[in-house]
């Protein structure tokens, strides 16, 4: 069980710089599209519950892989970091999303469950199963949302977290790419 | 690319591109035929490239799987847009024979239309209403992804800014 203190601060302060940076780099790629951009539709109450529900899944990966990198060497190490500075950039966007919408986001939990890992292993099977809950998360949010524009949003970052699973599955000696529909079970 | 003998990138992902255009974007009939499109391009390009024999066992390996990937999602796509009251748009002619000068040239052209369908999922997602059709386009979208960060693999063994390099997953186009 992780307990929020001082590195929480650090968490928050990240989430809110990468929070602009997240917005603007979705809003340029709309740039990027503007034959194609969807029609503006208002944000609602059920959008931002569903917002704050995906939040809090990626602030539980964020204290996952916060407390288990001292655990990871080498590569993994590595490419844990990454996917943690991603992952807070997730965060950073949920809050925007949300703030932009007029809601307020949830408090985070006081805790996490994260269990004992011990060995890289054990960490790395952690990993997996919090970016699955977070697949899965999105999977149910994503046909819910009523805007458009969210729906492409969050689609965005349940791709990412499908290259995070690819990555984990194939350090753990399992195959990265196992089937056709990315449904969180796998 | 041999000349006269295939057709490259560039004409490829215009044909993924066109499919939003000929699709219309006011619907979810439209939205589906639109992935079906980029689909059945990249189905016809694994399909070419994996009969060229450029491709390496490991590279031809992945190639293989993606290919039964690709033929699963434009399968569901179908039946989506059947469901919904569609017709699906008439597979792509005209792909040359998908000769290409080397194995890192046929990884290069696949990346580069694997993230062209991503850009579809990415316009059609905030298009689709239905809510079974955006879980399967969604499930799909994620599936893309993964195939790009196997693809990178390939080309930069090892180098994981490359395999995922960002924290949002647009596509290109």
């Amino acid at each position: 069980v992780v307990t929020p203190g001082a590195p929480t601060s650090r968490r928050r302060l990240l989430e809110a710089s990468l929070a602009a940076s997240a917005a603007a780099a979705l809003a340029g790629c709309g740039a990027n599209r503007a034959r194609h951009r969807p029609v503006a539709d208002p944000v609602q109450d059920q959008d931002v519950v569903l917002l704050n529900d995906l939040l809090a899944r990626e602030r539980h990966a964020i204290a996952a892989y916060t407390a288990g990198i001292p655990l990871l060497g080498g590569t993994r190490r590595h490419a844990a970091v990454e996917f943690l500075r991603q992952e807070l950039a997730h965060a950073g966007m949920l809050l925007a999303l949300i703030k932009d919408s007029g809601g307020g986001a949830r408090p985070r939990a006081a805790s996490y469950d994260l269990g004992q890992p011990q060995t890289a292993r054990d960490v790395l099977l952690l990993l997996h199963e919090v970016e699955r809950a977070e697949i899965t998360g999105y999977l149910d949010a994503i046909p819910r949302m009523k805007p458009g524009r969210l729906r492409a949003a969050a689609a965005t970052i349940l791709a990412d977290d499908a290259q995070h699973v690819s990555v984990l599955r194939s350090e753990l000696g399992l195959s990265p790419t196992p089937a056709a529909f990315v449904t969180g079970a796998e | 690319v041999g000349p006269g003998s295939s057709i490259g990138e560039a004409t490829r992902r215009e044909l993924i591109a066109r499919g939003i255009s000929l699709a219309g974007t006011g619907s979810d009939v439209g939205a589906l035929r639109a992935t079906i499109r980029a689909e059945q391009v990249l189905v016809a390009t694994y399909e070419q490239l994996l009969g060229a024999g450029v491709l390496s066992l490991p590279a031809a390996s992945v190639a293989t799987r993606f290919l039964s990937h690709e033929r699963a999602h434009e399968a569901a796509l179908t039946a989506e847009l059947k469901r919904l009251g569609g017709r699906p748009p008439r597979r792509p002619r005209g792909l040359g024979d998908g000769t290409v000068a080397s194995e890192r040239d046929a990884v290069r052209l696949l990346l580069g239309l694997e993230r062209a369908a991503i850009s579809v999922y990415y316009s059609e997602l905030a298009r689709l209403r239905d809510a079974r059709a955006t879980r399967i386009a969604a499930e799909i979208m994620a599936c893309e992804a993964q195939h790009t960060t196997a693809l990178r693999e390939l080309l930069s063994p090892g180098d994981i800014s490359r395999a995922v390099p960002g924290a949002f997953v647009f596509g290109a186009r």
